[in-house]
């Protein structure tokens, strides 16, 4: 955990596209909200690994939101079902269901539909914002410290090395 | 086009690739597998396959043989299938629903023995709860009335008529002492010598002179009294005899007439049991009945787990769907139960010969796809009958009111050697017969009903029993082998464990016939050799009796003899007093006469 944090502050401080680290995030929230073993979890790992997205990146954030879940199941239940029971929305649910690809990707599920329903509303949000948040990092916070007694001292001393080695 | 992380896309194509490549070389292993478990979960005890090859244009599978254990005798399968071969609808599968339209099952065999144990708890006690039940159904017990030895039974049992004329016998012998006394008290020598030396000086006096004839005249008065007394005790005496007499007589006859009573009780005793108040059917067949409902019951827990869910389940999966969700279902345009095969063919090498058919609508919810399983099984080529059908329907399509139904059908079997009854009491064998059989029974609401009718023709008996035996038993054996043809009728109801079975036949009847012509006819070779016995026992004291009688009654005539004799002196007597009184009379007379004349003549 040490470790991945070290690892994002590096990310975070590298010449890494913020938008690569932003993306990421926006990508590990879906898959990690979401329950893992699902057919757009799948699409997820594509677009992960055919665009340079930070791999360090999704998965910190993957953790992150995986932990996150167990905490929100219950309100994505209930969000789910609520959606799934919208008469409204039955007659779409209902050819859904009856496609085979559909019904694999687990739609009718209600932790699934709710989880994806609130990461996909989610995902542009959050890219845009820890897309502004790095970028504002980088120009306000990382510039002080860099110049920075305790940072230099640090980054010169074998101390941060040797923890980052201990805890890998 | 640096967006694009090339080894990346790479790395995701080897990867798929693996995955898909790694499914295809172990997809017969992993089905293995999961069958193995998933069987083996669902029976309780081991569920083994040799090997599964799957075939993909069409998706399908090839599992060859295939052992599903008996829970309860973990060295047996309880079905051995050669191979089992089907196609499998991929569309459905990839929604975890086994949906198969065409399924052939080859070589299937029930109770085959297992190289291996199947058990997965050790259950020790099984095979001992078999050997009991047998042992609990062969023997029953045949109502015994085996009739005694009647030379045993004279000497042991006590007879009436012995008894009394081991009275009489006492009454006799007193009686007859009694009679003794009487008689000799009538017949003392010293009396009547004294009565005849009174009677002879009486007779002389009577002759003498006038004072004389006086003493012999009062003499004969006291003789006379004497003897009236005397003649009044042998009356009295023979009266005596008369009421003894009488009364000896009447238990005479009581005690000739005791040994029939004798017969009569005694047969009462070891009474024959009436044939009709016996249920031979029952007792025949009943334990058979209970045996074949039990291998029934074992049969029905054995595909319950595949035809219904257990509430236990039930619960496991509710739970399971709340932990992970709730997956809402929708109306489909095509529904298919999650486990589904439309039609399976069968073939299979029972112990009673092979038999070919077909199983339909195979689901794991009948409810969805509407329809009852249906089993349908029909001999081919059977050695020793005409035809054998077998067909059930598991009808759940709605859960509250779901039911199963069984029909079998056996027309003329030709049965040898049939062991009806291996009862010690009883052992029955039909030698030959022709059977044919219709069974129809119906599980609803956890409550069994049905009927069985089954005609036997041309039946030949064998048994353990001579016919020179007693028992109940040889006669009922004897009973058997003029039987020929007859009906048994089966109606069954009530829950499995607890089932009230009615078996009627006309065999009742036919035995019950030939059982009262055979207890009619040892009924009266047992009163003969009764009476005989009890004739032969009681000889020797009724001849004594009649001995003692025949005394008695000599003591009788004595006694009259003696009566007249006294009687005939006492009118002797009586005459010579009226005689001498009257000469006395005469002679006095004369005597006046003569006195008057002289003085007349002086």
């Amino acid at each position: 955990m040490f470790s991945q944090i070290i690892k994002l502050f590096r990310v975070l401080s590298s010449e890494t596209s913020p938008m690569q680290i932003s993306a990421a995030f926006a990508l590990s929230m879906i898959a990690g909200l979401t329950p893992l073993i699902s057919l757009h979890n799948i699409i997820v790992i594509f677009l992960l690994l055919i665009f340079r997205i930070n791999l360090a990146a999704f998965i910190l954030g993957l953790t992150f939101f995986t932990g996150m879940a167990y905490l929100l199941d219950p309100t994505f239940h209930k969000i789910g079902y609520s959606i799934l029971s919208n008469q409204d929305l039955n007659g779409l649910w209902t050819e859904l269901y009856n496609i085979t690809i559909w019904r694999i990707s687990g739609f009718n599920n209600t932790i699934t539909m709710g989880s994806l329903f609130i990461s996909l509303l989610a995902f542009l949000p959050v890219l845009i914002l820890t897309h502004v948040l790095i970028k504002r990092y980088r120009t306000h916070i990382l510039i002080h410290l860099d110049n920075s007694r305790i940072f230099r001292l640090l980054k010169s001393s074998k101390i941060l090395t040797r923890l980052i080695s201990m805890s890998e | 086009m640096k967006a694009i992380r090339w080894p990346g896309f790479i790395t995701f194509t080897v990867l798929t690739t693996m995955v898909v490549a790694g499914c295809l070389l172990f997809a017969g292993t992993i089905t293995k597998s999961i069958l193995e478990t998933t069987l083996t979960s669902i029976n309780g005890a081991k569920a083994n396959i040799d090997s599964v090859k799957i075939t993909y244009n069409p998706l399908g599978l090839n599992i060859n043989n295939l052992q599903i254990t008996d829970p309860e005798r973990p060295l047996t399968n309880s079905v051995q299938i050669t191979q089992v071969r089907f196609s499998i609808s991929l569309g459905d599968l990839l929604l975890k629903k086994i949906v198969v339209d065409d399924m052939a099952m080859d070589g299937v065999q029930i109770d085959t023995p297992r190289k291996s144990s199947g058990a997965i708890n050790k259950e020790k006690n099984s095979k001992k709860t078999d050997t009991d039940s047998e042992k609990s159904i062969a023997d029953f017990a045949v109502p015994d009335i085996a009739l005694p030895d009647v030379g045993d039974l004279i000497k042991k049992e006590q007879l009436n008529s012995e008894k009394l004329i081991n009275d009489l016998n006492t009454d006799l012998d007193s009686t007859q002492s009694n009679w003794k006394i009487i008689r000799d008290d009538l017949n003392d020598k010293q009396r009547w010598d004294s009565f005849h030396t009174r009677y002879d000086k009486i007779k002389a006096d009577m002759n003498g002179n006038t004072a004389q004839r006086v003493t012999a005249l009062n003499n004969a008065k006291s003789l006379t009294d004497d003897l009236k007394s005397e003649i009044k005790k042998a009356q009295q005496a023979r009266k005596q005899f008369d009421e003894d007499n009488n009364r000896l007589s009447e238990k005479f006859k009581t005690a000739k007439n005791a040994p029939k009573d004798d017969i009569k009780h005694l047969k009462e005793q070891y009474k024959l049991n009436d044939p009709n108040a016996q249920n031979i059917t029952q007792l025949l067949f009943g334990s058979q009945a209970a045996e074949y409902l039990a291998i029934a019951e074992k049969w029905y827990k054995r595909i319950k787990p595949y035809i219904e869910d257990s509430p236990e389940e039930k619960a496991e999966k509710e739970a399971h769907q709340r932990k992970q969700g709730m997956n809402v279902k929708f109306r489909e345009f095509n529904p298919k139960p999650d486990f589904y095969i439309r039609k399976a063919s069968i073939e299979a090498l029972l112990p009673r010969g092979q038999f070919t058919g077909s199983i339909t609508e195979i689901s794991s919810d009948q409810s969805i796809n509407k329809k009852p399983m249906h089993i349908l099984l029909s001999g081919k080529n059977l050695p020793h009958r005409d035809s054998e059908t077998i067909s059930a329907e598991f009808n759940y399509i709605n859960k509250n009111k779901g039911y199963s139904q069984f029909d079998y059908n056996i027309k003329s079997y030709q049965l040898e050697d049939v062991s009806i009854s291996k009862s010690k009491a009883l052992s029955l064998t039909m030698q030959k017969g022709l059977m044919s059989l219709d069974l129809s029974s119906r599980l609803e609401n956890a409550r069994l009903t049905g009927i069985s009718k089954i005609d036997f023709n041309q039946v030949q008996f064998k048994t353990n029993k001579e016919s020179t035996e007693k028992s109940f038993s040889s006669m009922m054996a004897t009973s058997f082998s003029g039987i020929n043809r007859f009906n048994l009728n089966a109606r069954f109801s009530g829950s499995l464990h607890d089932l009230n079975i009615n078996l009627q036949s006309n065999l009742d009847n036919q035995l019950g016939d030939q059982l009262k012509t055979q207890l009619k006819q040892r009924s009266q070779q047992f009163e003969d050799q009764l009476k005989s016995g009890i004739d032969e026992k009681l000889k020797a004291p009724l001849a004594r009796i009649e001995d003692k009688r025949q005394k008695l009654d000599q003591l009788k005539t004595d006694v009259d003899n003696l009566e007249k004799e006294l009687q005939a002196k006492l009118d002797d007597i009586e005459n010579r007093i009226k005689q001498a009184n009257k000469s006395s009379t005469e002679k006095k007379k004369d005597e006046l006469q003569d006195k008057l004349k002289s003085k007349l003549k002086r």
